[in-house]
């Protein structure tokens, strides 16, 4: 119990850190950004918008996505659970 | 098959089992397609639509849009591709020029078209004070407007403020359909193509049937296209590019399968092994991002291509290697066009081979290509006969029937072109060539903007296009991202400056005009720093 208590406070770590990234990166407005966000919902986060966005996370959290697993990200929630298996799988 | 004109690819069919096109939501056989064109085109006509109209088609590359825009042809019609994510701004500029009876768009885009009815690709509710409405054979079965709708009146003011539902689009395929005999006008016009002209405001290019169908003839050949050709398409079917894929593959008994550009790559390029692709066409941008980001799964998942065609810009030649290298099956085909003159020339470079890798090809059957004071210029079966209703743009476009395409370059012993620069203004952004005088005028009204002037600067962020850089000269209260948004408010995404920088000045000549090399150098220069 206590490990999955501490794993989702990891994650609410993350996912508010990835906000803050994602928003910075791909010029949102916080208050615009919702977590259901995901790749062609907003005119800025688009193919190249994507790859900025993998690349700033990368370079942020000091990671290297698989790229087969790149390819599946389209949402915000999907980029979440990429960094967190990345992490988990790095540590 | 007997074809005078575009949409007798799909009326006149001659496999109706074989798949014809695909979205990720539903897919059509060629005689589904079939049924469900005349189907809506019998629904267009009940509502109003008559030989000759214009009926813009702003949808983004689904099976619903194949089904409107063969649709509008067969009613009659002069289809205009509108790229779904227009502003409203332009779509107003659109509907000024066009002036267009119609409008099929997807219902959250229903507010750009005041006091304009349109079809949807949705649910919608439909006004059922619209006589026209009341008129359409479609509209009014069961399975017609009252479905439609749970038809709720609107009320004048409601439908002054954003279009006049008329029907869903699933309902109108549904409904009576014409008859599918087949003209043989081929003289009309079919599609109104826009593009940015020389002012910055959008002209309209026309293209007959008889246009097109040379130039998809001369393409289907060059490639030799086939019914076992089967490609996944990415560029929007509002751009020639795109659209001339769709006709290729039609035409030859082929399948496409569509997508909405490269935004999600995963499916795109797990499509090219589920859907057994055999064509991949792209941009060098799109290419490159695939390339640099996702070379080990386009290698794994795109072993099947037989082609890629290529276009937009130049390809580099280090990527035509490095394709080649990843898809050792794959010929690369590189053509010059411009949506008035659609596909002038044509090469593979597998056949080619390096020494030919900066060429784009020899004319295509039928197209002459002169060079004029180093501007290529083109006389062909493929070009326009002008822009809609734009006399002088049209006489500027043309010198004794040639048509003057912008762009130089040179020709070799053998017919070869090689682009060598361009005469006009447009800075090319990943494909989309964008008017830099039209991104001025918005920055301009933006706060603390002095002066401004825009440029296209190669090599920043991509290897392969030009980014778009807004040099301003400041004055109080101004601040770059509040800038930057404010041109993002007003204009489509790959017209946003993605950076800013600061000069004193804008080169300009004495009547004002922008310097554009020099005002390139200044920027590239700090654009370094």
């Amino acid at each position: 119990m206590k490990e999955t208590q501490s794993v989702n406070s990891s994650d609410e770590v993350v996912r508010a850190r990835l906000r803050a990234l994602t928003c910075k990166t791909l010029k949102i407005e916080p208050s615009v950004f919702h977590d259901a966000l995901g790749a062609g919902d907003l005119p800025q986060w688009d193919s190249i918008g994507q790859v900025t966005l993998l690349q700033a996370v990368e370079a942020d959290l000091g990671l290297v996505f698989d790229v087969a697993e790149a390819i599946d990200i389209e949402t915000f929630n999907d980029l979440v659970a990429a960094v967190v298996r990345a992490q988990a799988t790095a540590s | 098959m007997s074809v005078a004109r575009l949409e007798h690819f799909v009326l006149a069919c001659e496999d109706e089992q074989a798949l014809a096109v695909a979205d990720e939501r539903r897919q059509m056989s060629f005689g589904q397609l079939r049924e469900a064109v005349l189907a809506v085109a019998g629904g267009l006509r009940s509502l109003g639509v008559a030989p000759g109209d214009r009926v813009i088609v702003a949808l983004p590359n689904t099976v619903s849009f194949v089904i409107s825009h063969f649709a509008v042809l067969a009613a009659g019609g002069v289809s205009v591709p509108c790229d779904p994510k227009s502003t409203a701004q332009s779509v107003a500029g659109l509907i000024a020029d066009c002036q267009p009876v119609l409008a099929i768009a997807e219902p959250s885009l229903s507010v750009h078209f005041a006091g304009l009815r349109v079809v949807v690709d949705g649910p919608v509710l439909a006004a059922a004070n619209d006589p026209a409405v009341q008129n359409c054979t479609a509209c009014s079965t069961s399975t017609g407007a009252a479905e439609v709708a749970g038809a709720t009146e609107k009320s004048p003011a409601e439908l002054g403020t954003s279009g006049l539902i008329a029907a869903s689009l699933e309902a109108l395929e549904r409904g009576p359909g014409l008859d599918a005999t087949l003209g043989d006008d081929d003289e009309s016009l079919a599609a109104l193509m826009y593009t940015t002209g020389s002012t910055g405001l959008p002209r309209g290019v026309r293209l007959s049937h008889r246009n097109v169908m040379a130039a998809v003839a001369n393409i289907c050949e060059f490639v030799n296209y086939s019914k076992a050709d089967r490609e996944v398409v990415t560029l929007p079917l509002t751009h020639s590019f795109g659209l001339g894929h769709l006709y290729c593959n039609l035409r030859s008994g082929g399948a496409v399968m569509l997508h909405n550009g490269l935004t999600r790559p995963g499916r795109v390029l797990k499509s090219l092994r589920d859907f057994g692709a055999t064509g991949f066409p792209g941009t060098p941008l799109g290419f490159g991002l695939l390339l640099d980001q996702f070379s080990s799964v386009l290698g794994d998942l795109g072993k099947g291509l037989r082609f890629s065609v290529i276009n937009s810009a130049a390809l580099p030649p280090e990527r035509t290697e490095q394709l080649r290298a990843l898809l050792p099956k794959l010929e690369v085909f590189v053509y010059y066009g411009l949506t008035e003159a659609s596909r002038t020339t044509f090469i593979s470079l597998t056949k080619a081979g390096p020494s030919m890798y900066r060429s784009v090809g020899t004319p295509m059957k039928g197209v002459q290509v002169r060079v004029v004071n180093g501007e290529l210029q083109i006389k062909a079966p493929t070009v326009t006969q002008g822009y809609w209703r734009n006399e002088p743009e049209t006489a500027h476009a043309f010198d004794d029937g040639w048509f003057r395409s912008g762009d130089l370059g040179r020709l070799d012993d053998d017919g070869h072109v090689f682009l060598t620069g361009r005469l006009k203004e447009l800075i090319n952004v990943g494909g989309y060539k964008v008017n830099p005088l039209e991104v001025e005028r918005v920055l301009a009204a933006a706060a603390g903007v002095r002066d401004v002037a825009v440029a296209g600067v190669e090599g920043l962020g991509s290897k392969t296009s030009e980014t778009l850089v807004a040099a301003v000269v400041a004055g109080e209260g101004f601040d770059a991202d509040a800038c930057l948004r404010f041109c993002a408010e007003q204009l489509e995404q790959y017209k946003v400056p993605t950076r800013v920088v600061l000069l004193t000045a804008i080169p300009r000549s004495a009547t004002g005009k922008v310097l554009r090399p020099q005002l390139r150098t200044a920027v590239a220069e700090q654009v370094k720093e």
